[in-house]
Order: structure tokens, then sequence, then C-alpha cells
């Protein structure tokens, strides 16, 4: 009996290492039936970086836990939602534990470059993407007006811009905001 | 033609507290297929025809299509058809009787919550051998020619109303064509989405008219024709779709019953 719990508890331990200390949930727009949600999904499906893909079929969103030591590339689930068909409406992007965000300043998180932006020093584990392609022309703007990082203009990491790191999957980085 | 009217305001009074869906039956919405994506279709279409002397005979039309996601932007599609030779002593007796091809090409798009807009344009040729409506104009089915045109879908408030124009030439009889249609569809179940198993229940209404542009013309063919059809759809597993329709003509044309099996290859 004691063995069994202990496969048990290694098992659990097991599959809670395996996936990224975030996640995402993306809203899809201009969607109209089930069909149109699977065919998304589908699209999703191809992304080797994707553990596993939960729709809420109502709301027209899908929450993506991603598989660990993988670079995750918010730009391809842009996308593979695209050549469905559709356009990301929002992207969420929500962390296990809160962090302590710092105006302008980037973190490294499961080989995931972070550049955060924030109006005040703030601990939350809920934030939105806030990239070119992910936020209105408008908005883009009026971060770009508040930053004086280059990388949020070209998406790249660079010596220049930030801090060096070694062994960067990649080049990429994603900018967050968050709400509160 | 004063039948159709009050369906069509019913259909308005729906539309506003409900889904509505965009895949129609007889025509094409202006959105594409996913990228990569295949569609393999068989079409069967029934034209009730009338023969001299008054006896029945129903041409029977079977059309296996497939579709392909070139990219986000442009879709193609190829169908050839086997048909019976509704007069012919050894009736049922099946025959190849032409292909077509349909290109879409997205041109604009754009989404919201619950909104969208998109413009499509679109290029179709056919060849077809026989003719089992002689008195009718149909390119998908039994002419021959060239189409071009433009297709709108417009979703607010999950009313959704599609609009297609287009110009087309018959080869066969040197004839020039404007073609419209507009299209609206409901969904009646699910009232709520759970999962991809929950079967989709829609209801479709068409309007498909034709009108021609030569000056002269063969006086069997009325200038201006009109096609009404209702219809019926099932999706199954979220990738799978079974589509009925009946189409309704002028008097002197023959009414045609459609059947639709759609399989997706995602």
């Amino acid at each position: 009996m004691k063995k069994y719990i202990l496969f048990l508890l290694f098992i659990l331990s097991y599959s809670s290492v395996l996936a990224q200390n975030f996640h995402s949930k993306i809203k899809v727009v201009g969607l109209t039936c089930a069909m149109c949600s699977y065919a998304t999904h589908k699209s999703l499906e191809k992304l080797d970086f994707i553990k596993e893909i939960i729709p809420d079929l109502e709301s027209a969103s899908f929450i993506l836990e991603f598989k660990e030591d993988t670079f995750v590339d918010f730009d391809l689930i842009r996308e593979k939602v695209e050549d469905a068909g559709f356009f990301v409406g929002s992207t969420e992007i929500i962390f296990d534990e809160d962090i302590l965000t710092k105006n302008d300043k980037h973190t490294l998180i499961d080989n995931n470059l972070f550049h955060f932006f924030s109006d005040k020093e703030i601990r939350t584990n809920v934030f939105s993407l806030v990239d070119k392609n992910f936020v209105s022309k408008k908005e883009f703007q009026k971060i770009s007006a508040n930053t004086s990082h280059s990388c949020y203009l070209t998406g790249e990491h660079s010596d220049s811009c930030c801090s060096h790191h070694d062994d960067l999957q990649s080049n990429k980085l994603f900018h967050l905001k968050t709400d509160l | 033609m004063k039948e159709i009217i009050p369906i069509f305001l019913l259909f308005f009074i729906f539309f506003n507290n409900s889904f509505s869906q965009e895949l129609y039956i007889n025509t094409e919405p202006a959105s594409l297929i996913p990228k990569g994506s295949k569609i393999v279709r068989l079409i069967n279409s029934n034209i009730f025809l009338e023969d001299t002397d008054g006896l029945g005979n129903t041409a029977k039309l079977l059309i296996p299509s497939l579709s392909y996601g070139i990219s986000k932007k442009l879709m193609v599609s190829g169908s050839i058809q086997f048909s019976n030779d509704p007069d012919a002593d050894n009736y049922p007796n099946w025959d190849f009787n032409g292909f077509k091809f349909y290109s879409k090409q997205r041109i604009f798009s754009r989404d919201k919550q619950k909104f969208h807009t998109r413009l499509s344009s679109f290029l179709k040729f056919s060849y077809h051998k026989d003719k089992f409506m002689k008195d009718n104009l149909d390119i998908d089915f039994q002419d021959t020619g060239f189409e071009f045109g433009f297709l709108g879908t417009q979703l607010i408030n999950k009313l959704a109303v599609s609009i297609t124009s287009a110009l087309a030439r018959y080869t066969s009889e040197n004839l020039h064509l404007f073609k419209n249609c507009i299209s609206f569809g409901y969904l009646v179940l699910p009232r709520k989405y759970k999962s991809y198993k929950q079967t989709n229940f829609n209801i479709y209404i068409e309007y498909m008219t034709n009108t021609i542009l030569n000056n002269s013309f063969p006086n069997r063919y009325d200038q201006f024709s009109s096609t009404f059809a209702p219809g019926i759809q099932f999706i199954l597993f979220s990738r799978s779709r079974l589509d009925f329709s009946y189409k309704i003509r002028n008097e002197v044309s023959p009414d045609e019953l459609l059947l639709k099996l759609t399989y997706i290859i995602y």
C-alpha cells in the first residue's frame, strides 16, 4: 500500500513539474460556431510547446498550458488563430505565483523573457500581453511613448536595450501589463 | 415572391435575440476554411423534372468535392459530377458529366466579440456535358462557364447576413449574367455551447437571382429568374455536416432537393 502511495505522490509531483509556471488564456474573436472553435483548437494543437488546450466554447476562449523548458512564442499562437480564420481578442498570462512588478523591467521566467509595464509597484499574477499585434494601434502608440526600451518596438531582446542573458532559447521577449 | 417577404420578416425577428450561422448550403460565406484543412464533400442533387408526357423523371447528380485551405487568405476547391440520364430507358444510368473549380480570396476581415465583417472575392469555372433543366441557367450543376464575384458577410449581435454579387459568362450559350444572392442562417440548437460533441441544428433561407444581361437570348429563358431555398443543417462532432435544402424556382421550372455530406480534416 505504501508503495502505491509513494508511486502516486511521485506521479503527482512529476506532472506538476512538467508544466510551465504560467499559463495563458486567449480570447478569440469572430467565432460564431462550435466548428469554428474546433478549427481554432486543431490549429493551436500544431504548436509543440503547448501541453494542453482547455476550451470554453461559450466565451470562445482557450486556456493554454505549456510544456516545461520551452520557449512560448505568443506570435505563433496568434498566427495559428489567424490561420484558422479568426483573431486574438485578448491574451492573459497567469503566473502560478504573484510577481512584484517593477515598471519597465524584465524578468526571465521558465526560458521566457517578460518585460513588465506597471503604473506602480504591485504584486499580482494576472497580466495582459500588450505587444504590437496584440493591442490596438492606439494602445501600442500610448505604451511606446511611455517606454525608453527599444525592445517594445522590435519585440526582441538586445544587450543595448536590456541586461545580458546567457543561453536564451529565443531573443524574442513579450511585454506584459497589469490592469490593476 | 409575395409569400417570401413574411418569411424574411420572421427571420429578422428571430435574429434579434439568437445565434446565427453562416455555413450556407447553396452559397458560400465570405469566411474561408482554416489554413491546411481539407474538406471532403459529397453532394447529391435531385432535380424533379416533368417530361412531355406528364410523367415526372428525376435527374440525379452525385458530386464528390475536395477543398483545401492554402493560406488564411486563399482556398481552392474542385469537384467532379456524375449524373444519370433521366430520359434513358435503363434508368438510372450513371455517367461522368463534368467538373467545377472554385477559388475564394479573402479581401477584408474585421473581427470583434460577436461581430465580424468579411469580404471575399471568388472565381468559378465549370464544364458540364448534359443540361437537365432546359429553361434554367445554373453554372454549378449543369452549364459551362466562368463566374467572378464578391461576397460579404456581416454579423452584428448574432445577426448574420451574406450577400453575393457576381458576373458570369455562360460560354456554351454565349450569355452574360448578373447574379445576386442573399442568405440567412439561424442556429436552433444548442442554446449554450458546452462541448465539441454537441450536435448543432441550423436552419437557412437563401434567395438567389439571375439576370441575363444580353439584349437577345433564347426565349426559353426568362431575363430575370430566382430561386428560393430553405434548408436545414446538422453539425456533428464539430467536424461533419449533413445539409438538406429544397430549391423552389418559378412555376415552370423544376424543384430540386439537395443533400450535402461534409467532413473536415483539420
